[in-house]
């Protein structure tokens, strides 16, 4: 979650419910799998779990990176982003 | 406190969501408590789960809602039933089943008034003679009352339960389970060793807590439980210098140890447990008299729930917590180690160790029999929370006494009947003229102050024996030695702990 937030500048601040409910949805749609529990002893020895891309969910991941990527190339075109942005 | 408000508020979620992931959820939440502390954080951290609770959890009602749906789309023209589970069936369905079960009662008591009062009043409360009565048929006599009495015999009948299971399902509601052992039990033993192997354990729990083990040694045992080459001599000492146990410690409990550390090396790279030292961190070594021992060995209690709360309770950690019964058991109210880890939050569940012995040493229950074993037992609502807790919990071996078996603990492990129980003894040849053996002799002149013989052939011995008759008031040759004595410092605070061996 703090790593959501950090990425999105504290723009985006993902609850538990958000979060789970996400990763159900991209459970449901075999975009991510879940892997072995284990723990991170960084993180005091609790359990974690740890979920990895599908070879499908890189693939959509990938094309939707393209897509965006394609948007800010016609943004930058069209001269509508600057500064931080291009 | 806050991490109960946001357990209950995770109910408002569908139940599936919940089991699935509710546990994380309370992880994520205490992960950020703990980085969030301070006034303005903690109230932002509420606003955040708040906004969360309302945006979420509608969303996950619908999408319970659509499973629910799908289900039942792939048998089109079918009669399909809807499969609800744990979820809430809505208003109205409530509404119609109300409706329904309403109507069913008063049909059912409008044919009581057309003829069947007599059967229900006489044949079954009244245990009289049934009249012979035209309109009524056999079978719907006898069908009703057998219903009603076998609705109701699951209260007052025990639900014996896989031992292990039961413990793996205790886990799933509370964080703290305790277990009141009996001292050098084979087949108790057997059964914890089991226990510490299964995968579902190990994934849940933690930590393990136990009083045999002196905390002096406890980093020796962290490297041991880890599967690291230490010399075995090294981690012994946890268990053989222990200040609560002046005599050999059972093999039983090296065994334990073992089959963590077997538990473990065979989880590589998952979740791994930890053994953690009860034990106060006495030096036998350094200790000369019962004045140096006293501190140690009078806090016994205090130090153990203080591993439970500094390396369980502030991790947030699940832990098993094994110690004597005598530490655990509920007189009047829970004794120190559980007020004091209550007082910190924890809600624990609590096994002991019982027999089959419910009056004196031969008044062993026969109910008991049908039980398989290990198994174990919850005690509210049925008759063995309403038998005297202490004959089953000691073997029969002392008197009963008022204290009720619900009233001492939540269940009962049972192991066996009484007599099949086995005590594990250190065999003679690791105590007799042994360096070992000769430090023993000099810890029980340091207390209780006398020797006691501690040397059997036998390794294997019946766990109860008969209670023999009190000595007679005539002192002869082979009565005991008085105690001394107890050392004045008893009462003084546990000294600094030294650095850990």
């Amino acid at each position: 979650m703090r790593q959501v937030e950090e990425q999105t500048c504290g723009q985006t601040r993902l609850g538990p419910g958000t979060l789970y409910g996400s990763i159900q949805s991209l459970l449901e749609e075999n975009l991510v799998e879940e892997v072995d529990l284990r723990e991170d002893p960084k993180l005091g020895h609790e359990r974690r779990r740890y979920y990895r891309l599908t070879s499908a969910g890189r693939k959509l991941v990938r094309s939707e990176a393209e897509r965006l990527a394609g948007l800010l190339r016609v943004a930058r075109a069209k001269k509508i982003l600057r500064g931080d942005y291009v | 406190m806050s991490e109960k408000v946001y357990a209950a508020l995770l109910h408002i979620y569908p139940a599936r969501f919940r089991e699935a992931y509710g546990e994380d959820a309370l992880q994520l939440f205490r992960d950020r408590s703990r980085h969030e502390r301070g006034l303005f954080p903690q109230l932002r951290l509420w606003l955040d789960l708040l906004g969360d609770l309302v945006l979420s959890a509608p969303l996950e009602h619908r999408r319970a809602q659509t499973a629910l749906i799908g289900s039942t789309a792939g048998s089109a023209g079918a009669p399909t039933f809807l499969v609800l589970e744990n979820n809430a069936p809505h208003l109205g369905a409530q509404f119609c089943a109300g409706l329904l079960s309403l109507t069913a009662f008063i049909a059912i008591l409008v044919a009581i008034g057309n003829g069947w009062n007599y059967r229900f009043q006489s044949a079954w409360f009244a245990n009289l003679p049934p009249r012979d009565d035209a309109r009524l048929s056999q079978p719907k006599a006898t069908l009703l009352p057998a219903a009603f009495a076998f609705a109701q015999s699951p209260a007052s009948q025990p639900q014996p339960q896989d031992a292990t299971s039961a413990i793996v399902d205790a886990f799933k509601t509370h964080d703290i389970v305790m277990f009141g052992e009996w001292h050098a039990n084979k087949q108790e033993y057997a059964w914890l060793c089991g226990l510490v192997g299964a995968s579902e354990f190990d994934d849940r729990v933690d930590d393990i807590v136990v009083e045999f083990g002196n905390s002096l040694y406890q980093k020796s045992v962290d490297r041991y439980i880890a599967g690291e080459d230490v010399p075995i001599e090294q981690v012994r000492k946890a268990w053989r210098n222990v200040i609560g146990a002046v005599g050999p410690p059972s093999p039983v409990y090296e065994q334990f140890y073992k089959a963590v550390r077997d538990a473990n090396m065979k989880r590589r790279g998952k979740h791994q447990l930890r053994i953690l030292l009860g034990d106060p961190y006495g030096d036998w070594e350094k200790i000369k008299d019962a004045e140096g021992l006293g501190p140690y060995l009078t806090h016994r209690d205090e130090w153990y729930a203080q591993v439970v709360k500094d390396e369980v309770l502030a991790k947030h950690h699940r832990a098993l917590l094994i110690m004597g019964s005598g530490h655990f058991i509920r007189r009047n109210g829970p004794g120190l180690v559980e007020r004091t880890i209550r007082a910190e939050g924890a809600n624990p569940y609590l096994v002991v160790f019982g027999t089959n012995a419910v009056g004196g040493f031969d008044d062993l229950d026969k109910r008991f029999d049908a039980w398989p074993a290990p198994t174990i037992i919850s005690l509210s609502g049925s008759w063995v929370g309403d038998l005297p807790a202490m004959p089953v919990i000691n073997g029969g071996i002392a008197p009963a006494t008022p204290l009720k078996l619900a009233d001492a603990a939540d269940a009962m492990l049972y192991v066996g009947p009484r007599d099949s129980l086995t005590e594990l003894r250190m065999p003679r040849a690791e105590l007799d003229g042994t360096p070992y053996g000769n430090e023993l002799n000099r810890r029980l002149m340091i207390f209780p102050g006398h020797p006691i013989n501690f040397l059997y052939d036998q390794t294997e011995v019946p766990q109860f024996n008969r209670p023999q008759p009190p000595p007679s008031s005539q002192p002869g040759p082979a009565a005991r030695p008085a105690m001394p004595p107890p050392p004045k410092s008893m009462n003084d605070p546990l000294p600094p702990r030294p650095p850990s061996q």
